[in-house]
């Protein structure tokens, strides 16, 4: 498992996480580069739907990364968030599927060092879970 | 409850005192129109019919232990816009909990309707009523074990698996309530009602073993629904496993077509949205080695959970409508559970509860996102 | 231009954006090579904690950063680098002299590749982190800094030349001078900021001597993510973890040997904010605080440090600390103090922190000599109280620290009085309608024609990009791969152009650095798609820098990372309807007689300020008062407010509501009901003295006020030797004598019942002191407080009341006050909290500070759907950023109603909530184009369920009750796509965001994951 190398598909809201990517990659942090982007305009946009279709088409975890609580851009949009993850968290659990592979993370724009953290510690944390198993079975 | 009354029975027929009542709300005027379960051709089938003439009250099935459609959704037809017209809707419990949830999800009004919800202690799958019809059964006769608060499972059926499972044996809010369950049926009949009816009846001094009655029932049932869930989730612990259980899911979407609370006018999922390009299939089956067809099976079904599980009231009619019988019931109505749980939700419990998918709070679920 | 704005930090900015959503043309002027000021420095700030970069508004809809917003405004001009040396003319016509340094980096040529950092070879300290984080001669700007191209600073630079080599744009010259320019103007807004104590100047702190010895801007950058260590509290001395920190108030404030006898106001509440800061990095950190004062600066403040000072791992000392040394040994620091029971302590520290006092920018005087305007003794801009946005010169405005040290709150407050009073200068400039560039014929039925261009300056980007060439080029489905010079650049956008006309592309990727946050990209993209007549939706931009690791070996990265992105990029463009922006048709206010653009409720000082803005804006206003006579409070307070008369202030004002077009005043009436109509309109019921009338209003402001709290403590109202503070000076300007006067602070305040702090309280009990000691000199007089929460220049009332003779006697919330009345006098008996003993103080007068509450509310104010806090204040929309506004369309407030202010304050406020009522309407009355991710209905798909219009936070969904669909606001709506989140079956959309096209780009984002080597050239 150690060549293992988990994929990670990102959904960032446009004005914290997103920004705070964008800090990392222009300050030259050093993270695994593991994760792919989604830019959305709000973590209250992601469609649960858009979460498990990653995880159904294999990726190995979730991130969705948004204002801190009380600093959505646009007022409640995290805190619909939080609890749409919160419902899918439960689905998930409920039919077999491991919800820590879905992560929520609060990740300011000037946070820069941790959207690089939490990239780094989300790889370590699925490298020990192992391979989505839905890249085992086929695809349906 | 305001008014406890007792329905006058002529001899053993409650069906006919039902019917009877029924009438008199329509002929009195205290409804325009009725909503409610009907013989329409043949003694087999049982349906939800809109009836505005006495007359044709006596095709009425109060009784018959069949549930073909889930009643709220009929009762949505009727009044998503309001039309002014009152009509009685007859429902047991999971039916009006399912209409409780649509009026709050705009797909259905209230104003003007009067819901009647009867007792019940399950219901057949439709073809296996049409069989008891066929060897002769009567809807009252399912009914004996009431007073117990036991429908006996008739030769060679069983209740549909939703209702074996089902721990509301009775409706807490409805207009009018027919009281079945602990009492001496099928001599006695309750009428319970938050308004005064159009009819004179005699009040009922309610004997203290229905309540009984009905906690044992609910006790029952929820000792057989936790069991059901606790099987469920030793078969399915995993992705593997679940894939399993599914492998015979042909993505008909006739579970989405029976369930209650899917109320989209057309389902994203019958919407070319998930399409993909002929050329994307071939890539994938390439890439992969084999792609299963047509794709996106489980995709839909927990889309459909995410949609769905805040107001799932466990009518079940998912699984009845599913052509290859899997236990759909059960897992939906287990993953439902847990949901509503998370915002100590009931679906159907009361109108004025918000919808968890149209609310949150500040303060909740601070263990999830840090 | 219109106005002139100098010093584009917090203050200047939002002056600006509310200035060009009024329709005036600005300028934006700096000293420094970029906008933003000390904002750039902060990571988070109180009341929120938040970085709220993104909270600046422009328009209606919640825009981007500060910076890049105020870029982007066809109506505003950036002046970096640039110094006002001469202001002639008068209002209406000013002429600046300005001075513009050099820059020595062309922006327009610039791309930041970064080719010059790794050739510069000098360094030294960087102004905010001092020599924590070092700083080339040659070096990046803050980020999101506009304009974002690299600086020189002179005084590192050698001019040895190497970087000009290095620069592969030729953007650089060592060359280049100062310039001088002249710039006309019809007002001007000073708002340079303020510059923080040079801490080496409190010689026995040890600042530049002491290694783990740092200034709380230091410790700021420290604790932020973006700072020279992270986000990580280490010792500078050795780098390892700092656990044990002491924060030191008051250095460099309070202090008249130093010259700095002010209270810097914030910087109380800045060290609480950093103490939590350090627990919440590092759980285990122990803090200290050594202080003099807790100075809450009043009710929000007070809720803000409540729930921190208490916290575990953090201690309050009152103490003022004398001398820090440091051991020898292990470069602890070390700190001497005492206790509050007097006991001698010595305790050692990894790190102390000087909470640095505030003082004005280094080149005021030489500004306020340029301008012609007048600075106070401490070198702060000069105003009066209840004209606390003029300068000593008519048409000069002045805003944020530049009067005294504030918080962001005040400066954003300051900001929006200044803007108003300037916009009343100048008239608005002809209407400059927003519209999207026209988009060619028949573009929806065009095939997909995709191209993907590659821009990329600087080596690091040569090998990964030539690698992604050869395999995009081997992707079926792409019209066309080339590589252009970078975007930013005039040649990368003409080969653009070229290319993209040639192969008749309508759709483009682009790939490239800098991308984001870039001024000079968006205007070249811009006109690219003008001249191809494609929209925006055509584009998708993949930033090579951001977005992915840049530490990682690019080269390696780019076999996936940069592939993906690509592709996903590509993918969802190609799935992605390609539709013009739509516009927003202008709705003009109505005519009709029983029309106004705004009411204002409440005749206080906020209320008149905000009328009378309102009207001199050239809108017609309805001022309600429900008193006999307009003046609120102001009406109370007796004697002169830094110089001004109140009664002479509210004549003035009330003859000015009088003379001026358009404006109404009904005394004697209340608003009964006010509900939002269809049209986005208010109508109101109002109970005047002639009966019922209806009112319709564009805009709605509520200015309630506050009220003096009722009390009956100490006897106050039986026996008449005990009085308020506004009583006593009435009575006091009256010419009465009270003999010896006890003066009790926090009369029922900061109690559990009434937990806030009422802010003016400790500045009225100094002013009637000192007018005490002024006009009966035998009297003795006693103030017992608990913080005296004297900030900024109260600090010097302080001083001098203390000098005059007034005792000062602390005692503690849990000991309070003791009066027996006695025939023959009162007696004060009080445990002294500094000499630990009780003390009896014999008075003929008792006066007591009672705090305010808030004017009880009206019902349909929070039918309007107005926040109230449980202590019934309003709740702003956001305290920082929206301070005036509540939250709905075209409902804003002022005043008191938001919480305890000075009176000047009310009149800021007033003034503020003005110019954001006049600039709502205005955007209302113009044609423009709807946020880029604006929401769309499908109604074949919608079933009416009102999940969206209950998940749309900005009242943008509607439902058609007829048909039973939901229907789209496009004016109000943010452009967030909840309402597509919460949409079952996709019926509502969000513009760029379509779900079709987001269901691709993740197919596209996991692709790779069944890559073969070798295999991996297939289509998109």
């Amino acid at each position: 498992m150690a060549d293992f190398e988990p994929r990670i598909v990102a959904f960032l809201c446009n004005w914290c996480t997103y920004t705070a990517a964008d800090l990392a990659g222009t300050s030259r942090l050093q993270y695994p580069p593991n994760v792919r982007v989604i830019r959305l305009m709000c973590t209250g946009a992601l469609d649960p739907v858009y979460v498990s279709k990653a995880l159904l088409e294999g990726a190995d975890g979730v991130l969705i990364g948004g204002c801190h609580p009380g600093d959505c851009h646009y007022q409640s949009g995290n805190y619909k968030a939080r609890r749409r993850i919160a419902i899918l968290h439960t689905i998930l659990a409920g039919l077999g599927f491991d919800p820590q592979r879905v992560w929520l993370r609060w990740i300011s724009a000037s946070e820069g060092q941790r959207f690089a953290d939490t990239v780094t510690e989300m790889v370590e944390h699925l490298r020990r879970l192992g391979p989505n198993p839905m890249r085992e079975l086929p695809m349906s | 409850m305001t008014i406890q009354a007792w329905l006058p029975v002529e001899g053993e027929d409650a069906a006919g005192a039902l019917r009877k009542f029924l009438a008199e709300l329509l002929t009195s005027g205290y409804v325009d129109a009725l909503l409610v379960p009907c013989r329409l051709a043949g003694d087999e089938a049982v349906m939800p019919a809109l009836v505005e003439s006495p007359e044709a009250l006596e095709a009425c099935e109060p009784l018959a232990p069949v549930m073909s459609h889930n009643m709220a959704t009929m009762a949505g037809r009727l009044t998503v816009m309001d039309t002014g017209r009152r009509v009685g809707v007859w429902l047991r419990p999971c039916e009006l909990r399912a209409l409780i949830e649509l009026t709050k999800l705009h797909q259905a009004t209230l104003e003007h309707v009067r819901t009647i919800a009867v007792d019940c202690l399950g219901t057949y799958e439709v073809v296996d009523y049409a069989a008891l019809v066929r060897a002769g059964k009567q809807p009252a006769e399912l009914w004996r074990g009431a007073a117990q608060g036991e429908a006996l499972p008739a030769d060679g059926c069983a209740l549909r698996s939703a209702c074996r499972m089902c721990e509301y044996p009775t409706a807490a809010n409805a207009d009018i309530r027919i009281g079945l369950i602990g009492l001496d049926f099928p001599r006695q009949v309750l009428v319970e009602s938050k308004e005064p009816l159009p009819v004179e009846l005699p009040p009922a001094d309610v004997p203290a073993r229905r309540q009984e009655v009905l906690e044992q029932v609910r006790a029952r049932r929820t000792a057989e629904r936790d069991t059901a869930f606790a099987a469920w989730r030793t078969e399915v612990p995993d992705l593997r496993r679940l894939a399993e259980r599914f492998a015979t899911c042909i993505r008909c979407h006739n579970c989405m077509v029976a369930c209650p609370i899917c109320y989209c006018k057309e389902c994203i999922f019958r919407t070319p949205t998930f399409d993909h390009e002929p050329e994307q299939y071939f890539r994938w089956a390439e890439r992969r080695g084999v792609i299963r067809m047509p794709t996106d099976t489980l995709l839909f079904h927990i889309t459909r959970l995410n949609h769905m599980a805040t107001s799932c009231v466990g009518c079940g009619l998912c699984e009845s409508a599913c052509p290859n019988r899997l236990p759909v019931a059960t897992l939906f109505r287990s993953v439902a559970q847990s949901v509503q749980a998370l915002f100590n939700y009931e679906a159907g419990r009361s109108l004025e509860e918000e919808l968890p998918l149209a609310a949150f709070r500040e303060d909740e679920l601070t263990d999830l996102g840090k | 231009m219109d106005v002139a704005i100098v010093g584009a930090g917090i203050a200047g900015m939002q002056a600006a954006f509310l200035l060009t959503s009024l329709g005036r043309r600005v300028a934006l002027l700096d000293t420094a090579p970029w906008i933003g000021g000390s904002f750039h420095l902060l990571d988070r700030t109180f009341p929120t904690d938040s970085c709220g970069l993104c909270f600046m508004e422009a328009g209606l809809s919640p825009t981007y950063c500060p910076t890049l917003e105020s870029a982007r405004s066809p109506l505003l001009s950036i002046y970096p680098l640039t110094q006002v040396t001469a202001l002639e003319g008068e209002t209406g016509d000013f002429r600046l002299a300005l001075r513009r340094l050099p820059r020595y980096v062309d922006p327009a040529l610039c791309t930041a590749c970064g080719e010059c950092l790794a050739v510069c070879p000098v360094s030294g300290p960087s102004f905010d982190e001092g020599t924590l984080a070092p700083r080339q001669a040659i070096y990046r700007p803050p980020w999101r800094a506009v304009p974002r191209a690299f600086v020189i600073d002179p005084a590192l630079c050698t001019h040895c030349g190497v970087c000009v080599e290095a620069c592969p744009e030729g953007a650089i010259d060592l060359e280049m001078s100062a310039e001088t320019l002249t710039l006309r103007a019809g007002a001007v807004i000073a708002s340079p900021g303020f510059e923080p104590f040079p801490a080496e100047r409190k010689g026995e702190y040890g600042f530049g001597v002491l290694d783990n010895v740092v200034t709380s801007i230091q410790f700021e950058r420290m604790i932020s993510f973006s700072g020279s260590t992270r986000g990580r509290l280490v010792r500078p001395a050795d780098g390892r973890p700092a656990r044990r920190l002491a924060f030191i108030s008051c250095v460099g404030s309070r202090d008249p040997a130093l010259g700095r006898p002010y209270c810097s106001s914030i910087c109380c509440t800045i060290t609480v904010k950093q103490a939590a800061a350090a627990r919440e990095l590092e759980p285990d950190a122990e803090c200290m605080v050594f202080y003099i004062d807790l100075r809450a600066q009043g009710r929000e403040d007070e809720y803000y440090m409540a729930g921190r000072i208490h916290a575990p791992g953090i201690r309050y000392v009152r103490c003022q600390v004398s001398t820090i040394k440091q051991s020898q040994r292990s470069k602890d620091v070390i700190i001497e103090y005492w206790d509050e029971a007097g006991q001698r302590h010595e305790e050692a520290f990894d790190l102390a922190v000087l909470a640095v006092g505030f003082g004005p920018p280094a080149e005021a005087a030489e500004l306020a000599q340029a301008l012609g305007i007048e600075l106070d003794a401490q070198g702060f801009a000069r105003t009066i109280a209840l004209r606390p946005a003029e300068s000593s010169r008519p048409g000069v405005f002045a805003a944020g620290a530049f009067r005294e040290p504030k918080d962001i709150v005040h400066s954003v407050v300051e900001a929006g009085a200044a803007a108003a009073l300037a916009a009343m200068c100048v008239p608005a400039a002809p209407g400059v309608a927003e519209e999207a560039p026209p988009v060619r014929p028949g573009l929806e039925d065009e095939p997909p024609r995709l191209g993907i261009f590659l821009g990329g300056a600087g080596r690091q980007y040569a090998a990964p990009l030539e690698d992604l060439e050869r395999r995009l080029r081997r992707l079926r489905g792409i019209a066309l791969v080339e590589r252009i010079p970078p975007l930013a650049s005039p040649a990368g956008r003409d080969a653009l152009l070229r290319h993209a006309g040639e192969a008749g592309l309508n759709r483009l990727v682009i790939v490239d650095a800098p991308l984001r946050f870039s001024p000079a990209v968006e205007a070249n993209l811009g006109q690219v798609l003008r001249a191809l007549g494609l929209p925006d939706s055509a584009v998708e931009l993949v930033d090579l820098e951001a977005g992915w690791p840049a530490g990682c070996d690019l080269t390696a990265h780019s076999a996936n990372g940069l592939w993906d992105s690509v592709r996903m990029a590509a993918a969802g463009l190609l799935r992605r309807p390609i539709s013009p922006r739509s516009i927003l048709p202008a709705v003009p206010m109505p005519e009709a007689a029983d029309f106004v653009d705004c009411v204002v409720v409440g005749g206080g000082p906020a209320g008149i300020s905000a009328a009378l803005a309102v009207a001199e804006l050239g809108l017609r206003v309805l001022l309600v008062e429900q008193a006999p006579q307009l003046g609120g409070h102001l009406r109370e307070l007796a004697g002169r407010l830094d110089g001004e008369d109140p009664a002479a202030w509210l004549a003035e004002r009330t003859a000015r509501l009088e003379q001026t077009a358009g404006v109404r005043v009904l005394t004697r009436t209340t608003v009964i009901s006010a509900s939002r109509q269809p049209d986005e309109t208010y109508l109101l019921e109002l109970e005047t003295c002639a009966g019922r009338e209806q009112v319709r209003a564009g805009a709605l402001i509520a200015a309630l006020g506050s009220r003096p709290a009722p009390t009956s403590a100490f006897g106050c109202g039986q026996d008449p030797r005990v009085m308020t503070q506004d009583e006593l000076a009435r009575r006091l300007e009256a010419g009465e004598n009270f003999g010896h006067v006890v003066m009790v602070q926090c009369v029922d305040s900061r109690t559990a019942e009434r937990p806030y702090c009422s802010r003016t309280c400790c500045a009225q009990a100094l002013r009637n002191a000192l007018r005490l000691k002024e006009v009966q000199p035998a009297s003795q007089v006693a103030i017992l407080y608990r913080d005296m929460r004297a900030f900024g220049r109260h600090e010097l009332e302080y001083l001098t009341a203390r000098r005059a003779g007034v005792r000062f006697v602390r005692y503690e919330a849990e000991h309070p006050p003791l009066v027996r009345h006695g025939a023959d006098g009162l007696e004060v008996e009080v445990h002294d909290a500094l000499l630990r003993r009780p003390v009896r103080l014999p008075a003929d007068t008792i006066v007591l500070s009672v705090g305010a509450v808030p004017a009880a509310l009206p019902s349909w104010l929070a039918g309007l759907g107005a926040q109230v806090h449980a202590d019934g204040y309003l709740i702003p929309e956001h305290p920082k950023m929206r301070p005036s506004s509540l939250g709905k369309p075209g409902l804003f407030a002022c005043g008191a109603v938001l919480g305890p202010c000075f009176a000047e304050e009310a009149i800021l406020q007033g003034q503020a909530a003005a110019a954001h009522a006049a600039s709502y309407l205005a955007q209302r009355e113009r044609r423009r184009t709807a946020v880029e991710s604006v929401a769309v209905v499908n109604e074949r798909l919608c079933s009416g369920c009102e999940l969206c219009v209950r998940a749309c936070p900005f009242e943008a969904r509607v439902m058609n009750v007829e048909r039973h669909v939901a229907e789209v606001r496009a004016a109000f709506c943010a452009g967030c796509g909840t309402c597509a989140m919460v949409c079952p079956n996709g019926a509502s959309q969000q513009r760029l965001f379509e779900t079709p096209a987001l269901l691709q780009v993740i197919d596209a984002a996991l692709d790779s994951l069944w890559e073969a080597p070798g295999q991996e050239e297939k289509p998109c």
